[in-house]
Order: C-alpha cells, then sequence, then structure tokens
C-alpha cells in the first residue's frame, strides 16, 4: 500500500513551474529576491535575474565568441530583445516532462506530459520598481492518479498578487502566491513539498510582510487558501520562515506553517540550510515534522522529513545533482521510505534548461519487503 | 607572454643611447633584426665573432641586447652575468641605494627615482628568473625560489612605484603567480579521514525448502558504517584508500505460498575496503568519481524450521559507486551510489567525513 501511494505521489507531482534554484547560494546569491519579483523565489525573473540566468547560469560551448557576457544580458528581456517598456515585462515559460515510471515494471511505459505553458505579465511602477503586479496564467494538466478532480480545469492562474516595498528591507504583497515555507527546491515530488501541501497547485491567495536585514531575512505569510477551490477545501492559516547568514554563503533558516479546513488541520515545523561550495556547487538540506488532523474523527498523523540534496558545478552552466530524501509517513508506525535519485541539469544556451534524473525509492517496513522503485525522468524548460 | 614582453623590451633600448656614435651599430642594426626574426644563432655568430663585450667602448645598448640574445638562446648564466655588468657600470650607487632602501621598507615607497635604465636591467633580470623558475621551480630548493621571486617582486615593485613598464611589470608578477600557483596546485598532499555513512542496500539469500526447491529472497538493510582511510590530493584530483565497518538490520520475506517466512530487525553487518579516484572540476571544494569496493557481508538470518536453512549468509563480492564530495575543509559531505555484485538494485551511502 505504502509503495502505491509512493507510486500515485510520483505520478502527481511532477508539474512544476517553479523557477527558483536555490542552489545559487553556490554563486553567492542567498536570497531569491535578488533575481525573482516574489521575494521568496519562484515566477517571474527581474531584469537582473534575466541576466544573469543567460550569463552565469547558461553555458557558453554553443555561443560564438563575438557575442559577450554582457550582450547576451542585453539580449535577456521577452524574445531575445533589450527590455523597452519601463514597467511592462511578460514572460513565457514552457515546461515538459518525458518520465519513464518503474522501469522495472512489465507494464511501464514512457509518457510525455506537458507540465506548464504560461504566460507572466509583470508590472513594476513607481521609482525602483517600488510598485509590482504579477499575473499568470497558462496550462496546467489534469491532476493525474487523484479520483475526484477530473473536472479540475486544465487552464489556470498560479499566480497573481500586488506588491509593494516600502523600503528595500519591508516589503508587502497580497494575492495569489505560493506558500512561505523551507527551501523551495523546484523538485515538487520532493517529500517536503509534495507530503505538505506546497506542491505545484497548492497556492494560496494571502498577505505575505517580508522583512530583512544584512544578514537576515524574515517572512510572515497569513493565507485564506485559493479562492478558486471549493471553500470548505480551502486551507486557512498562516506560515513564517527566518533565515540567517552564518557565514559567507552558509543560510540557516527556521519555518513553521499552521493551517486548516473543513476536514484537514495541518502544522508543519522544519529546519533548514543552504550552503554554497567552491564555485558554483551547493549543499542543501532540510528536516521537517508534520502533523495532520482529520478534523472529523480528529485523527492525527504525525510524519517526518529529511531533504538533502546537492548540486556541483562541473563547467558553467553544467550542474550534477544528488538528491537523498527520507519520509516517515507516521511516527507511531516502523516504515520509512527513502529516494535516492542523481541527476544533471543543463542550461546549452539561454532561455534553455535540461534536466534528467533517476530516481530510486526505497521502502524500509518490519512488516513487508518489497522491490525497489526506478524512474527515470527528463525535463525540458524554455522561457521567453 | 614572454613573447609580448620581450617585444616591449625592444621597444625600451632607446633608453640607453648614449651621446657618443657607436662603433658597432651596424652590427648591433643587424644583431636586433635578427633577434626580432627569432634567427638567433645568426644573432649569437655576430655578436661573437665581432663584438668584445670587455671592452668599454661597448653601447649599453649592444650589451643589453647581447644578454637578451643569451637569454633567448639558453645561455642564462652570460645573460645574468651581462646584464650585472652593466649594472655595475652603469648603476652602481644607484644599485645599491635602491637594495638597501627595498630591503630596509619591504617595498619600493622610497624608490621613485630609480633609474628609467636601472628598471629596465631589473626587468630584464625578472624575465630571466622567471623563465628559471618555470624549468626548474620543482627541483629548486625553497631558498632558491624565494630569492628569486624576491628580486622579481622587486623589479615590479620599483617599476610601478617610477610608473615605468608597468604593463610589463604586471605581465612579469602574474606569470611569477601563474608558476607558484602551478606548483602549488600540482603539490600532492596526503591525509588521514575518519567519518560515519549511512548506508543502505538490497540483499538477495537463498531458501531451500524440504523438497530441495531453491527461493531467492530479498532483504532490504540499512545502517551505520565507521570508515577511517588515506586521501592524496592535489588541485584537480584526488584518490583514496580506505577501509569501513556497518553494522545494520535487515528485514527479510518471502511471500511464497510453499514456505512463510519472515523476519525483522535481523542483525547484519558490512566489511568494506575501497579505492577511489575523484575529479575536482572547478574547485577543491567538490569532487565527482568513482569507487571500487570490495565487500564482505554478512547476515544472522535464522533458518526456518519447515525448510533445509538458508545459504548465502555470508557474501564477498566487489562494486562500484558514482561518489560526489563538498567540502568545507576539514569537513566533508560525501554520497555514494552504485552497484554491488550479487546485491540487487542499489547500494547507496551518505555521510560526513572528517579530515585529519
Amino acid at each position: 500500500m505504502l509503495r502505491i501511494a509512493i507510486l500515485i505521489l510520483f505520478a502527481l507531482s511532477f508539474s512544476s513551474k517553479v523557477f527558483s534554484y536555490p542552489q545559487f547560494i553556490g554563486h553567492g546569491y542567498s536570497s531569491c529576491i535578488t533575481c525573482h519579483y516574489n521575494p521568496y523565489g519562484n515566477g517571474p525573473l527581474t531584469d537582473y535575474g534575466r541576466a544573469l540566468a543567460a550569463t552565469m547560469a547558461t553555458d557558453r560551448a554553443f555561443i560564438p565568441e563575438s557575442v559577450s557576457d554582457e550582450e547576451l544580458g542585453e539580449r535577456s528581456g521577452f524574445f531575445f530583445k533589450k527590455p523597452t517598456s519601463t514597467w511592462l515585462r511578460p514572460n513565457f515559460d514552457y515546461r515538459g516532462l518525458w518520465y519513464k515510471r518503474d522501469i522495472d515494471s512489465e507494464t511501464s511505459e514512457a509518457e510525455i506530459i506537458h507540465m506548464d505553458a504560461n504566460i507572466t505579465l509583470v508590472g513594476k511602477f513607481l521609482e525602483n520598481d517600488k510598485l509590482i503586479t504579477v499575473f499568470n496564467f497558462g496550462y496546467a494538466p489534469e491532476p493525474r492518479g487523484r479520483t475526484g478532480l477530473e473536472d479540475e480545469p486544465t487552464y489556470r492562474t498560479r499566480e497573481h498578487y500586488i506588491g509593494y516595498r516600502f523600503t528595500p528591507k519591508l516589503g508587502v504583497y497580497a494575492g495569489l502566491m505560493d506558500k512561505v515555507f523551507g527551501i523551495r527546491i523546484p523538485d515538487h515530488i520532493a517529500f517536503s513539498r509534495s507530503t505538505n501541501g506546497l506542491a505545484m497547485n497548492d497556492q494560496s491567495h494571502g498577505l505575505l510582510v517580508h522583512t530583512g536585514g544584512e544578514k537576515w531575512e524574515l517572512g510572515v505569510n497569513a493565507f485564506i487558501g485559493n479562492l478558486a477551490q471549493e471553500a470548505e477545501l480551502r486551507q486557512v492559516g498562516a506560515s513564517a520562515k527566518f533565515e540567517y547568514d552564518v557565514a559567507s554563503k552558509i543560510r540557516v533558516g527556521a519555518s513553521v506553517l499552521s493551517s486548516k479546513s473543513e476536514f484537514l488541520e495541518r502544522y508543519i515545523n522544519a529546519f533548514h540550510m543552504k550552503m554554497g561550495v567552491g564555485k558554483g556547487s551547493a549543499l542543501m538540506v532540510e528536516l521537517g515534522e508534520s502533523s495532520k488532523t482529520q478534523v472529523s474523527g480528529e485523527v492525527e498523523i504525525k510524519s517526518r522529513y529529511a531533504l538533502t540534496q546537492g548540486y556541483f558545478q562541473t563547467s558553467r552552466g553544467a550542474y550534477g545533482i544528488m538528491t537523498m530524501e527520507y519520509f516517515k509517513q507516521n511516527l507511531d508506525r516502523e516504515s520509512y521510505v527513502m529516494r535516492f535519485g542523481p541527476g544533471f541539469q543543463y542550461f546549452p544556451f539561454p532561455r534553455v534548461e535540461l534536466r534528467a534524473d533517476i530516481y530510486n525509492t526505497r521502502i524500509f517496513s518490519d512488516s513487508l519487503v518489497s522491490d525497489d522503485t526506478w524512474d527515470l525522468t527528463g525535463q525540458l524548460h524554455l522561457w521567453f | 607572454m614572454v613573447l609580448r614582453i620581450l617585444l616591449l623590451f625592444l621597444l625600451s633600448f632607446s633608453v640607453f643611447a648614449q651621446k657618443r656614435p657607436d662603433i658597432n651599430t651596424f652590427h648591433y642594426k643587424r644583431m636586433v633584426e635578427l633577434y626580432e626574426a627569432g634567427n638567433l644563432d645568426e644573432a649569437l655568430k655576430i655578436l661573437q665573432t665581432n663584438i668584445d663585450l670587455n671592452r668599454s667602448d661597448v653601447s649599453n645598448d649592444i650589451m643589453f641586447l647581447a644578454a637578451a640574445i643569451y637569454h633567448k638562446s639558453g645561455q642564462t648564466k652570460k645573460a645574468l652575468s651581462t646584464l650585472n655588468f652593466l649594472i655595475k657600470k652603469r648603476y652602481m650607487n644607484e644599485h645599491r641605494t635602491a637594495l638597501r632602501s627595498y630591503a630596509a621598507n619591504g617595498n619600493a615607497s622610497d624608490l621613485s627615482e630609480v633609474p628609467k635604465g636601472l628598471i629596465l636591467l631589473y626587468l630584464q633580470k625578472g624575465l630571466i628568473y622567471v623563465d628559471i623558475l618555470r624549468s626548474q621551480y620543482a627541483i629548486m630548493s625553497e631558498r632558491q625560489r624565494s630569492t628569486l621571486a624576491k628580486m622579481i617582486r622587486m623589479a615590479v615593485d620599483i617599476a610601478l612605484e617610477v610608473g615605468y613598464k608597468e604593463d610589463f611589470a604586471d605581465a612579469l608578477l602574474a606569470t611569477l603567480q601563474q608558476i607558484e600557483k602551478d606548483y602549488k596546485d600540482a603539490l600532492v598532499s596526503n591525509n588521514w579521514f575518519t567519518g560515519l555513512h549511512y548506508i543502505t542496500w538490497r540483499d538477495e539469500i537463498t531458501l531451500t525448502t524440504i523438497g530441495g526447491q531453491e527461493l531467492k529472497i530479498r532483504t532490504t538493510n540499512s545502517g551505520l558504517m565507521a570508515i577511517v582511510g588515506k586521501r592524496w590530493a592535489n588541485a584537480f584530483e584526488e584518490w583514496s584508500l580506505s577501509g569501513g565497518y556497518a553494522v545494520a538490520d535487515a528485514t527479510v520475506g518471502n511471500d511464497d505460498p510453499t514456505i512463510n517466512y519472515f523476519q525483522s530487525g535481523v542483525a547484519s553487518s558490512l566489511l568494506s575496503a575501497s579505492g577511489d579516484w575523484h575529479w575536482r572540476p572547478n574547485s577543491d571544494s567538490i569532487a565527482i568519481g568513482a569507487e571500487g569496493i570490495l565487500v564482505f557481508r554478512s547476515g544472522d538470518y535464522e533458518d526456518p524450521t519447515n525448510s533445509n536453512g538458508i545459504s548465502d549468509k555470508t557474501l564477498i563480492t566487489l562494486g562500484v559507486l558514482g561518489s560526489i564530495k563538498w567540502r568545507i575543509e576539514p569537513v566533508e559531505f560525501q554520497t555514494k551510489f552504485g552497484k554491488v555484485l550479487g546485491m540487487p538494485s542499489s547500494f547507496v551511502s551518505f555521510g560526513v567525513i572528517y579530515h585529519l
């Protein structure tokens, strides 16, 4: 049963629009707000972020030597152009997934899923872009493996909000956003995201206050659920995340989240660490515990998870990945799951990301012995 | 780099221009042409057959050119002695003052009045020293390296202080630093390390039924492994030999209808000996590589009563693991992922290593 649950979780949790790469702490970027409009990453990149993606994060092997990094940065605007408008920043984003689940299984078949194709419009106003508006709309595939969601729309907005920064150190954002919690890695399959209601369709309307100093950052997020959802399903609550730079390129943090719908009450807490190592490489660790209580039966299930994800840069634009995950769904039981995943991420040209991963899932139980599962994935990410 | 430096030098010869006419002007011009064309044998021939450097009427320009020709021809000692002779002949007092001041201050802050000709001679000597260091750095004593590097740095500091031939001085310093870095990068250091890893593997044991049927049963193992080893490393690669001992527990089960066998919490252990090689792609804080591993594992599996027992309770086998290391000295996080023969699925190990 546990194995089936893991497989289902795997199948439904790939879709991703996240464009936030916390491993860039290895390049010295410990805060997301340097490159993203959203202070906790995800969603559209700022002009600086686009230029950085086109230069620092992209291989030069296929770019003529006559084209300088400066030119690449300048051409990083919408459809290879230098932005002409002072206030409007459109962005188109596509992610496709090829995956072959449980490759040892006789019924295993490769599949291609268009995980996300969206357009985002960013408006920036006032001096130093103090006021921003972000609106995202696009295609999202029908959720898999979950009954009762067949009518879920295949077009949706995953993000729309207004943000105002009173000072560079204090900003307030209101609208539909991802909840603030833990390390926002792009892998929605990660237990830290998929089991905690922090996956690709779990955005919530709410209010985010973001503040910070030279070495610290704090975000407090009050949310009321996604208003497009039925009212009784909406998780209403709050989350907070605090991060502190203990040394250059080493950031530790803690997060809490508490929320409730008419059916489910959820409480999560986690500690995390992001550590830049060498030139462009990074190691990230997140340890957390969650508690889910069925409101009707008052059955509380406590879970525990751990995520270790290491990135190592072999050359500009090329990163190896090693992910180690642990998930104990019920602390009252002995069973737990571990998942190991070597992978490779490559940015061959500006606006193109390729990624390949192997996932080996192993179940540890005192009551059953089951075969490991092996899954293969390949991703194509384009943005214009 | 060196060619560029030499050309810069050639352009500077006029610094030594003297008021009285040079009796060897014709030979000088011809030697410059040959030098620039890289025809050093011919230039050397003219120098040796037509010019007596011991004569007092030989110009400074010719002596400087002679030093450059000797240097390029590989006659380093002659090049240096020619330059030293020129320094004594033309700039003895200034040279002594410069040496005294630089030794006293450790920098060239009081040497802004050093003549340009003397700076050229210092820089040319620096160029020769750089070439000596480049070819002999590994076999020189530390004292010799230090002496030559100090002379080069003095020449550079004075040139930068006076503001003369700064590009050349910068290039000379950069070359020296590169030589020092290359040597340091290639140096192989070694150290012992110890650490603790979480490890997990799948196993396959054989259960024989009373009827003689052999059933393959899979087990799931996890535990902690203590590791001790020795590492050798330079800036580009590292390799190590290590041994480990793991205490683990296993769950074993079979749902075959003929025998219903299940055990959890079975004590198992694993002894390993490994040799690995890792590449350090763009920083010595990161390493990716492969490890060959020799494994001896045993499991304390109980024989089911209605069977002829379990075989393969021990196993000696070999494996290959991919390995990645992230390091903030002296601590290192390491992950290993690979295949061990006779063990189905993957062998995984990750944990922390401390470098002694």
